[in-house]
């Protein structure tokens, strides 16, 4: 072992394997089969939509842990014991202090109370993000984009744009700035006047730079174009949505084993495909994707 | 920048304020707890290009037969050898070599000899490979991925080699009990004390309850994981590896095992296929090296390091063999509520189906309700047993 070297290193004899991601996967899917041998014995009931779609009781993505079930006290008995156990045998940890609960609506305090006693985990009006995406609630509202508008004017605010011409500029549009939102863009519709926002400040760093003066000498339309007609190749924020909504579309039609798709079947399209009329109004994401529907409608060879 | 090159050892440490509203500033500029410990030994990719390192490598690997820690530990030793009396340090060699071909330039001025002519040429192309060795050695020891090999940026490698060092080294941490310490002794035993308890699980484990799993393998996935593993197999395995990557205690990277697979690759082979065949290894070549890399700026406590485990060569291959076995039967292991680290599902899949669960229990005015609990694991991967 050497101290104040260029490393801290430490010898350490051990005889275990490497830790692999897929480890962890498997060892994850351990708790995993705890919970589904739970539910088919009936001590969990798990969450469903609809009368007779498809039951979730976990979901899980590396270290996020997801628990789905009715709000009871005899259910949180039993969640708590599991988990304590799985704890006792995996060598993981929990942290009940960074945990969270969140119950529906309609649920009196009384019974929120008593959860709270047993889970030990402490009970919040809303889940703000989920594997960096901002979950929404109710109605879309303006201020639900202020983040992505600030991580935007962040990274044009910085001081290489300041040094940059002009190709340095439509190569940082290109390669940053366009690219900043569609994570978000991938689940989520986004409204003209966000769209129009977005690509009016790429549009003015573009001509102007930092400070607040210049011409714009060559009309946006003609920049989104690609490079070998003459364009740019600047992507427009509405079409890159629609292209990446246009994704979910495909697996909606396509790939039917994915569970989210048997989810929204079952909810949605119960009789009917889906360019027959259907319900407008369910989810943020089943709106946009009939919105990203109605626009590709034309593109669809049935 | 070019004070960092002159001063890599400089560093500067804020005192507090007595009488005066500015804080004195603690410059040191040369460190006195220089090397006082042996270095560990390191595998240097220059020394592939001597002509004579490869017969070396072979001797010493085919000294003792089958047992890959101590060809290894030959390998070594030969190395070291190797390198004080043959290869010699480049810097001294680059200095020599310049001032060689100045003198025989000079000479030239005067007289104008064929001898000297094809000796020039002949140190012009001496002095080219010595150059080249410079650059390995400093690109080996920079760690830069986006700049290739081979254009001659020596310096830029070498500033960012020290800059490199200098960001690794800790200088001193705030112990537990909340002290500032400088000193290397005591640093040693808290880091240990520390690591100890994290890695260390104080309460015995309780074997779990046997479980069949709810989707069982079939006979053919079966059968695919118990077939023996191939040589080309690891060969794909050993190639998947980035050359120039950390090495484990045995300080060889994974540019060795590339260079010299014709001689050495045989009996890797049979390393890992008995690996797989005995389910054990020996616990030497499962040694792992432990460094912390700073999850901030400017660490100042243990908490502020993320500890990882650097493992030898061999070892990694074994478990890179593993996974490359197991990749393709994922899918079908894992149920379709997990969707990491997996071919073909992604977050937008759990994130969707969260999202639709929001949306319903926003809307639901029933008394009955639901509740979804998000659990936090802590340190989640280093904590697997």
């Amino acid at each position: 072992m050497e101290v104040g070297q260029s490393h801290l290193n430490l010898y350490v004899v051990s005889d275990k394997e490497t830790h692999s991601p897929y480890l962890f996967v498997l060892c994850m899917e351990r708790l995993g089969d705890m919970i589904t041998q739970a539910v088919q014995d009936g001590n969990w009931q798990p969450l469903h939509l609809t009368k007779d779609g498809p039951k979730i009781s976990h979901l899980f993505f590396a270290y996020d842990v997801m628990l789905f079930a009715k709000a009871k006290p005899s259910q949180a008995h039993f969640i708590a014991n599991l988990l304590k156990s799985f704890c006792s045998f995996s060598g993981l940890k929990i942290s009940l202090e960074k945990s969270r609960a969140y119950v529906s609506k309609g649920v009196c305090r009384g019974t929120k109370e008593s959860l709270e006693s047993i889970t030990e985990i402490k009970f919040t009006d809303r889940l703000e993000k989920y594997l960096g995406f901002k979950l929404r609630y109710g109605q879309t509202k303006k201020d639900d984009f202020l983040e992505t508008y600030d991580r935007v004017a962040t990274k044009l605010a910085s001081w290489k744009g300041k040094l940059l011409n002009k190709p340095g500029r439509v190569t940082m549009v290109n390669a940053v700035i366009t690219s900043l939102p569609s994570y978000d863009m991938q689940i989520q519709w986004f409204p003209q006047y966000v769209c129009d926002r977005l690509d009016r400040t790429t549009r003015n760093f573009i001509w102007q730079g930092s400070n607040e003066k210049g011409m714009h000498m060559v009309s946006r339309k003609k920049m989104a174009q690609p490079r070998k007609m003459g364009g740019l190749g600047i992507r427009t924020t509405h079409f890159q949505n629609v292209a990446l909504l246009g994704k979910l579309v495909w697996s909606v039609l396509q790939s039917e084993d994915k569970l989210w798709v048997s989810l929204f079947t079952d909810k949605y399209l119960k009789e009917g495909a889906l360019f027959l009329d259907i319900t407008t109004n369910g989810s943020p994401t089943w709106q946009a994707i009939l919105k990203v529907l109605h626009l590709l409608e034309g593109w669809f060879h049935l | 920048m070019n004070w960092r090159l002159q001063f890599p050892e400089a560093t500067i440490e804020h005192l507090v304020r007595r009488q005066s509203d500015h804080n004195p500033i603690l410059l040191r500029y040369c460190n006195v707890v220089s090397t006082r410990d042996v270095r560990p030994f390191r595998f240097q990719a220059a020394w592939c290009t001597h002509a004579d390192y490869p017969t070396i490598v072979k001797n010493a690997w085919k000294k003792d037969q089958g047992n890959i820690s101590i060809a290894l530990r030959n390998v070594k030793d030969e190395s070291l050898v190797f390198n004080k009396e043959t290869f010699g340090n480049i810097f001294h060699k680059k200095r020599e070599y310049e001032a060689r071909r100045h003198g025989i330039q000079r000479s030239l001025e005067h007289v104008d000899s064929a001898s000297l002519l094809t000796l020039q040429r002949k140190l012009l192309q001496e002095y080219e490979n010595i150059l080249f060795q410079e650059e390995t050695h400093w690109y080996q020891k920079s760690r830069e991925k986006w700049v290739r090999l081979g254009s001659q940026n020596t310096s830029f490698f070498h500033a960012q080699a020290i800059i490199r060092r200098k960001r690794n080294k800790v200088h001193g941490l705030t112990l537990p009990s909340g002290e500032w310490c400088t000193d290397t002794d005591i640093l040693r035993q808290e880091a240990l004390c520390f690591f100890k308890g994290l890695f260390c699980t104080k309460d015995v484990l309780i074997r779990p309850p046997r479980m069949m799993s709810s989707t069982p393998l079939n006979c053919n996935q079966k059968i695919r994981l118990t077939t023996t593993i191939t040589k080309h197999e690891v060969y794909h395995a050993l190639m998947g590896m980035k050359s120039y990557k950390a090495p484990g205690p045995d300080g060889f990277q994974p540019i060795f095992f590339k260079m010299f697979w014709e001689d050495i690759g045989d009996d890797i082979w049979l390393f890992v296929r008995d690996a797989f065949e005995q389910g054990y290894m020996d616990p030497q070549v499962t040694e792992s090296l432990m460094v912390l890399i700073p999850k901030v700026d400017n660490p100042r406590t243990f908490k502020e390091f993320r500890p990882i485990s650097l493992c030898n060569v061999t070892c990694k291959l074994v478990s890179k063999v593993l996974v490359n076995h197991l990749r393709p039967m994922l899918n079908d292991i894992v149920s379709p509520l997990q969707s990491s680290f997996i071919p073909g599902r992604g977050t937008i899949d759990n994130a969707i189906i969260l999202q639709e669960f929001i949306y319903h229990m926003q809307k639901s005015k029933r008394k009955k309700g639901d509740v979804i609990y998000k659990l936090d694991l802590e340190k989640a991967y280093d904590r697997v047993d």
